[in-house]
């Protein structure tokens, strides 16, 4: 349709021209001169000892970040012990080394404006240093002898458990944590290091001596990534770091086995968490997908854009926006990285509208399982996605991290760079056969976490379920 | 002394700090434009990647709101996502005239139902008023702005509502930044708050996910109410239930006309661009919203509190202690010093309340104290969460213990140094991306005191002296006039 209001729109930017600025409709806007992208080099280098690091020098600012990964994670504890990583991590980072003690070690760091934080995964821990690049002599020594040597005392290790114990007291505060848990135990399992939680029985078991031996054992430079990014010179860090690291020696003894992410997937079908008083019902659903290095994953990456995660997707034009069901409902198929990623639904709507909502959720999976996307949905999604490409890069900090993830895992470390001219070529059909071939309800594992007597109907409405309690969970 | 400290500054500390000309550099970067209809930029050049951001500042929130009409700064932010006069429309002048009918029939309905109409009657109102709204529907064309921006690569396509500012923002390639100016210049200038009642149903969604169905979230709003009594920062920022369900589009609109003037817009600019060649484009284009009488000022202030305030919540299991004390505002002379008092005193792991409560008392899992700042004052919160067998009334009595220690054991010169130099650091992560700096740019040019004095904030902590510090404890942390929040935990 040529929309009238476009044509009186023009006449009336015309007019009011500026200067030699020619106003124009947005819509029209010709943006054919992109040029191509190529992200900020990142030099890779190896310490003597066989560390390897990534370099990627930026001097607008005196800033300066250290990123050290450690391949120490939650995967390398059994499941009675949960919690024993992401411990050791924290304490790490603020009990100090075997040399320099606590309240030393934290006044050396705060007292520069230094942070200096941890963020331990499933299969890494991950440390950072963001420090004034004039700092980085005197402050990278200090948080690597903190990784290498840490000093584990006791004080700080009690302070650490009582934090743990009082989130976990907690867990059953709002339906939406709840959700959130239960979920991820369906998909990956209770026991998965990717699902469960520490727990007061494995807190427990966590002693400053069984932390030391975890440490001996998981953590050694064959375990380690080192990226810096910032305002340093090559020759100066890489000395520093091979001062720092480059004389760490693998152990003699073995780390300890890396578990199964996936433990146990529960059945499709649907579970019930009833919660009385609840007026927003949360509801969580999908099943498990496949590893970042499958052929479909570029078609993942554009169906997400089309599903579930831009405001051109159906969940927000449908959910939201057409019939206003819910604020922020989202959907993604993901790829992970050593194990499937998964194809989840997460959308939170009043009580009384929660089967109108899942009646909804079917109705888009199953349009775009038997017809595919529109061409308006692939044009959008592609231009979308190519468009901005570059902004997977916009720091240097992003590239140096981007470098280091794919390294740690073994695909080509472009490997987010590949895929623009993945992405290009696909097509329609393309497009709907992953959708057709991908898409199944009858897998879905449909959570439910709601007042169920303030509900528009009855879930059976949707066929046999399951009353789940949290306490269980 | 302040002599002494500030020749300190310059013969000693300056010298040090690489930053410190490094400073000036990026305050000279920074390119400040006005339009004649006073609408401003700020443009800071970066060309690292082919990416520019953006964020326009309105200076208009929820403290602007009225009674009846709260919620009204969020729900005008909500609804400027859903087109203008010339975009989300296949035809604006027929579409004007269903909205106006639209309108016309959800008044009908809503005083009916007000009024106890039978349900019959109510029904057939309803029914007409789902009649109007599937015409006016007709004329949607659903999320073309959305879509103009993320199909050309926007990232980060969003907006927030604080009580002082409303803010949208948007990253794109840099070659598209006309697409910028033409999409954010109309929506400033023409907005049209259609799919209104629609929209209604989500912003009742958030609410019930951030408040209603959270323990926490209604307890920080029980908590925030009761300590203020008069000025509007007291009401929550998405509104009451009871406003929100009946928020008309004649309230956003009035809304929008008073306090929507560009003198009131500050546009930040962080990016792949040119200063020279964009300034064209931003006459142009943001040239056209015509000015607007000055938005009236907020009046109001809160009276001195005679006495202790206590909100006491039995919603969950996570204990929650907090203690507030009303300060002052942005660009107070007393800003910085409890500024540096908060960071001292709860700042992380080497602040004074985390080592006296979480490490040698054992009192708390976590203590923190911040002083943030807003546009009609500012307040001094300490936020704690007591271990397993205290109770939060009993951690707040340990907290106030270790506040008034202040007194007999003042802040000592290392104390204020590392204090300092968190302000240092936090200068240069402001210009570490380009979202945050156009977003730091632009609330800042906003503040009494202009942007240029995020330059000066470190010059100004090194004249403050441990004296300073120890009189605005005195004359701020009054325990007679605080405001104590405790979740206890539930007992079933």
């Amino acid at each position: 349709m040529i929309k009238k209001v476009s044509i009186t729109f023009f006449l009336t930017l015309l007019t009011l021209s500026a200067g030699k600025v020619k106003l124009e409709d947005p819509r029209e806007m010709d943006f054919s001169d992109d040029t191509p992208f190529i992200p900020q080099e990142v030099e890779q280098e190896t310490l003597s000892n066989g560390i390897t690091v990534f370099l990627a020098e930026n001097h607008e600012l005196p800033l300066v970040d250290v990123f050290i990964a450690v391949r120490a994670g939650e995967v390398r504890v059994p499941a009675a012990e949960a919690g024993f990583a992401e411990i050791l991590a924290y304490i790490i980072v603020e009990g100090g080394s075997n040399k320099i003690k606590t309240r030393a070690f934290r006044d050396s760091l705060e007292n520069l404006g230094a942070t200096f934080r941890a963020e331990p995964g499933s299969k890494y821990t991950d440390f950072s240093l963001h420090i004034l690049s004039k700092h980085l002599p005197a402050l990278l020594p200090l948080a690597v002898e903190a990784i290498r040597f840490p000093g584990l005392p006791q004080e700080q290790l009690e302070i650490n458990k009582k934090q743990y114990l009082s989130s976990y007291q907690g867990r059953n505060n709002d339906p939406y944590s709840v959700a959130s848990r239960i979920y991820w135990k369906l998909i990956y399992g209770r026991d998965s290091p990717a699902a469960r939680e520490v727990t007061p029985s494995s807190l427990n078991k966590i002693t400053e001596e069984s932390l030391g031996d975890f440490h001996s054992a998981n953590y050694r430079p064959s375990h380690v990534i080192v990226g810096v990014s910032g305002d340093f010179r090559k020759a100066e860090i890489l000395e520093l770091l091979e001062t720092c690291l480059g004389n760490w020696e693998e152990p003699s003894v073995n780390p300890d086995p890396e578990l199964d992410m996936i433990t146990e997937t529960a059945e499709p079908g649907i579970y019930l968490v009833n919660w009385p008083g609840a007026v927003q019902t949360n509801i969580w659903m999908g099943y498990l997908s496949f590893k970042r290095d499958d052929e479909r994953y570029p078609n993942a990456l554009l169906f997400t854009e089309i599903y579930g995660a831009s405001r051109f997707s159906r969940m927000r034009l449908v959910v939201r926006e057409k019939h206003g069901l819910a604020y922020s409902p989202y959907g993604w198929v993901s790829g992970g990285l050593t194990v499937p990623g998964t194809f989840s639904t997460v959308v939170g709507t009043k009580s009384s509208t929660t089967l109108k909502a899942l009646n909804l959720l079917n109705v888009i999976i199953e349009d775009l399982r038997t017809q595919g996307v529109t061409e308006e949905d692939l044009t959008i999604a592609k231009e979308s996605w190519l468009s901005a490409f570059p902004a997977h890069y916009s720091q240097t900090t992003k590239v140096i991290k981007d470098r280091m993830l794919y390294y740690r895992y073994s695909y080509p470390v472009n490997f987010w760079d590949m895929l623009p001219e993945k992405i290009k070529p696909l097509t329609q059909a393309d497009m709907g056969g992953f959708a057709s071939g991908f898409l199944e309800p009858s897998q879905l594992r449909i959570l439910v976490v709601g007042d169920t007597s303030s509900f528009d109907g009855s879930i059976a409405e949707f066929g046999a379920f399951k009353v789940l309690d949290p306490s269980e969970y | 002394m302040k002599q002494l400290a500030r020749f300190l500054f310059f013969t000693l500390l300056l010298p040090l700090i690489t930053g410190a000309s490094t400073y000036a550099e990026l305050e000279e970067r920074v390119v400040e434009h006005e339009l004649e209809n006073g609408m401003r930029f700020l443009i800071f050049e970066r060309h690292d990647a082919p990416l520019v951001s953006m964020v326009i500042s309105v200076k208009a929130g929820a403290a602007n709101e009225v009674t009846n009409k709260t919620g009204v700064a969020h729900f005008l932010e909500h609804l400027a996502f859903k087109g203008t006069k010339n975009l989300g429309t296949t035809d604006y002048d027929a579409e004007k005239d269903a909205l106006a009918e639209l309108d016309k029939t959800f008044e009908a309905w809503f005083q009916a139902s007000q009024a106890g109409a039978e349900s019959a009657v109510l029904d057939r109102l309803y029914a007409d008023f789902i009649e109007k709204q599937d015409e006016a529907f007709s004329y949607i064309v659903e999320g073309e702005i959305g879509k103009l921006y993320e199909g050309n690569g926007g990232t980060s396509v969003n907006a927030a509502t604080s009580y002082d500012y409303t803010t949208y923002q948007v990253t794109l390639p840099s070659n598209r930044f006309k697409l910028w100016c033409a999409v954010e210049s109309d929506r400033m200038a023409n907005p049209v708050f259609r799919e209104l009642y629609r929209e209604r149903n989500v912003i009742l969604e958030e609410r019930r996910k951030g408040t209603d169905n959270s323990p926490t979230g209604l307890f920080w709003e029980e908590f925030n109410c009761a300590a203020y009594k008069a000025h509007p920062y007291g009401r929550p920022i998405i509104g009451h239930y009871s406003d929100m369900e009946n928020l008309s589009r004649e309230t956003v609109r009035d809304f929008y006309e008073t306090f929507y003037v560009p003198q009131h817009m500050t546009a930040g600019i962080a990016g792949d661009v040119n200063a020279e060649e964009i300034i064209p484009l931003l006459d142009a284009y943001f040239g056209r919203i015509q000015t607007k009488p000055d938005p009236p000022e907020i009046i109001t202030t809160e009276p001195e509190q005679p006495g202790i305030r206590r909100v006491e919540v039995k919603l969950a299991k996570t204990p929650i202690t907090v203690v507030k004390f009303l300060t002052v505002p942005r660009a107070h002379p007393d800003e910085i010093p409890l500024d540096l008092l908060a960071t001292i005193l709860g700042g992380g792991q080497t602040s004074r309340l985390h080592r006296a409560l979480v490490e040698k008392r054992k009192l708390a899992t976590y203590v923190s104290a911040y002083h943030p700042t807003r546009r009609h004052g500012g307040y001094f919160q300490v936020y704690a969460r007591p271990v397993e067998g205290v109770t939060p009334g009993e951690l707040e009595v340990a907290v106030l213990e270790e506040l008034r220690k202040i007194k007999d054991n003042p802040v000592n010169t290392s104390e204020l140094e590392a204090a300092r130099a968190r302000i240092q650091i936090g200068i240069f992560d402001a210009f570490s991306n380009n979202l945050r700096l156009a977003r730091n740019l632009a609330l800042a040019d906003q503040q009494p005191d202009g942007w240029r004095n995020t330059f000066r904030r470190l010059e100004q902590a090194s004249l403050i002296t441990p004296d300073d510090l120890t009189d605005v404890a005195g004359r701020y942390l009054d325990f007679d006039k605080r405001t104590v929040g405790l979740m206890e935990v539930t007992d079933d």
